[in-house]
């Protein structure tokens, strides 16, 4: 009734569904032998796979950190290159703002004063001794400076050319005790002669006790004398005595100019200079 | 050509000093570094070397100044005659006693500005002012003397060995 061969293929199916519905029965009653040997499975395994998980993840960082970090050496170096040229940037834009920061008002400076004819210069050295205080320029005879030629920045006036050579020239500052500027107070007009003092202060001598002035007056130049032009700001008034005898008051005067810290002056070169400065 | 040498040292001094015043409020103005060059020229060195260093760093330092002409000049070679007289009769070749006579060189030109402030200029001089100009002048001469007594000491040794036909630089063993 049935082959041989269909008997083969029916017996083999039943075999392997019996076997199944066997061990399905089996482990359903005996799961602990499955827990058992994935237990001691892990036992033996775990450190092995611990030990090849350790070396295969230093591994990685070995390729990481080192082996694939030659490139970024190189790369590390242009960068640094680039942080300096970048610094290096930096620093000079910022020396260009404050260059441009002092250099502004001095074109104020020209531009309120059509008449003048200006012209700048750097101070390079200023002088030996702490009694007196002059300064020298980098402009000199090849520029058209000639002695007696006016000194100014935008805040004020510094002072005057006192001796010249090729291309350097020595400006005396108002504060010196050897310069002297006809001025006058702003507010009232009263005149007298700004002195130098030597300590970075003025003296306003030869003003009358009868004149009116006050603390924080401005003094300017007079302009008479021919030596400095009209109107430059000298200074403010900072201490006043008048006696109840004597002529004149005691005046002193703190220069609007902070003469230390002078690095660009203006000079004044088509000023007519009255009477030629004694040399 | 040894004096022009010595000349080249001293210009350098005088325009270090007054180039680097630029930056330096007048308030701390530093002393004269031609103080310890004088008096090192007086203590270790002939007339017919030091004179001509002196007359020219003098002129050049009276040139650079708005006081009146000379008063570094008279300074410089009173100093070098007065510590030249000074070591006939007193012992003062060491290095330290130096730094004793920088200082008392250093008053020497101060007192020497005022009294030409006193009696010639227009100064207005104030005991004040003075001894405070006196105290930061003393202050920079205890920083700047040892480096100055060091470049003078090797500066002379070259220039020696230069004079004398040797190598100019000492072989150690």
């Amino acid at each position: 009734m049935f082959s041989k061969k269909r008997l083969l293929v029916a017996g083999a199916i039943f075999l392997i569904v019996l076997n199944t519905i066997v061990f399905s029965f089996y482990y359903l009653h005996r799961p602990s032998f499955k827990s058992a040997a994935v237990y001691t499975l892990f036992f033996f395994l775990g450190p092995v796979e611990s030990v090849f998980s350790y070396i295969s993840s230093n591994t990685v960082d070995l390729f990481e950190h080192y082996v694939f970090l030659t490139g970024v050496a190189a790369e590390n170096k242009t960068l640094r290159n680039k942080l300096a040229a970048a610094h290096a940037r930096l620093g000079e834009c910022r020396e260009k703002i404050k260059l441009y920061q002092r250099v502004r008002p001095f074109a104020d400076l020209v531009a309120k004063s059509p008449d003048l004819k200006f012209l700048p210069a750097s101070i390079v050295a200023k002088d030996p001794s702490p009694w007196y205080t002059a300064a020298m320029i980098n402009r000199g005879d090849k520029d058209g400076i000639k002695a007696g030629f006016p000194v100014l920045v935008p805040d004020g006036l510094v002072g005057r050319v006192t001796a010249v050579s090729y291309e350097y020239a020595k400006v005396i500052l108002i504060t010196d005790p050897n310069s002297s500027v006809d001025a006058l107070v702003d507010r009232t007009r009263a005149r007298g002669i700004v002195t130098g003092e030597g300590g970075g202060m003025c003296r306003f001598d030869y003003v009358l006790r009868k004149s009116d002035v006050r603390m924080g007056d401005m003094v300017i130049t007079s302009g008479f004398g021919g030596i400095f032009p009209k109107g430059i700001p000298i200074g403010r008034v900072t201490s006043l005595i008048r006696r109840n005898s004597g002529l004149f008051q005691q005046i002193n005067v703190t220069p609007c100019v902070d003469l230390d810290k002078l690095e660009e002056v203006m000079v004044v070169v088509n000023f007519e200079v009255a009477g030629k400065f004694p040399e | 050509m040894q004096i022009f040498f010595h000349i080249c040292l001293g210009i350098l001094i005088i325009a270090l000093q007054t180039g680097a015043s630029v930056c330096i409020p007048a308030i701390a103005r530093p002393c004269d570094l031609m103080i310890p060059f004088a008096i090192y020229l007086a203590l270790y060195r002939a007339p017919d070397e030091g004179l001509p260093v002196l007359v020219v760093s003098g002129v050049f330092m009276d040139s650079l100044s708005s006081g009146p002409f000379g008063v570094f000049l008279i300074s410089y070679l009173s100093l070098f005659f007065v510590f030249k007289k000074i070591t006939r009769w007193v012992h003062i070749h060491y290095a330290v006693l130096f730094f004793i006579v920088s200082f008392l060189g250093l008053l020497f030109e101060n007192a020497i500005c005022w009294i030409s402030a006193l009696f010639s200029g227009p100064l207005v001089f104030r005991p004040g002012k003075g001894l405070a100009i006196l105290a930061v002048q003393a202050v920079w001469l205890i920083f700047t003397l040892p480096f100055l007594f060091m470049l003078f000491e090797k500066y002379f040794r070259i220039n020696d060995r230069f004079v004398s036909g040797k190598s100019l630089f000492t072989i150690r063993d």
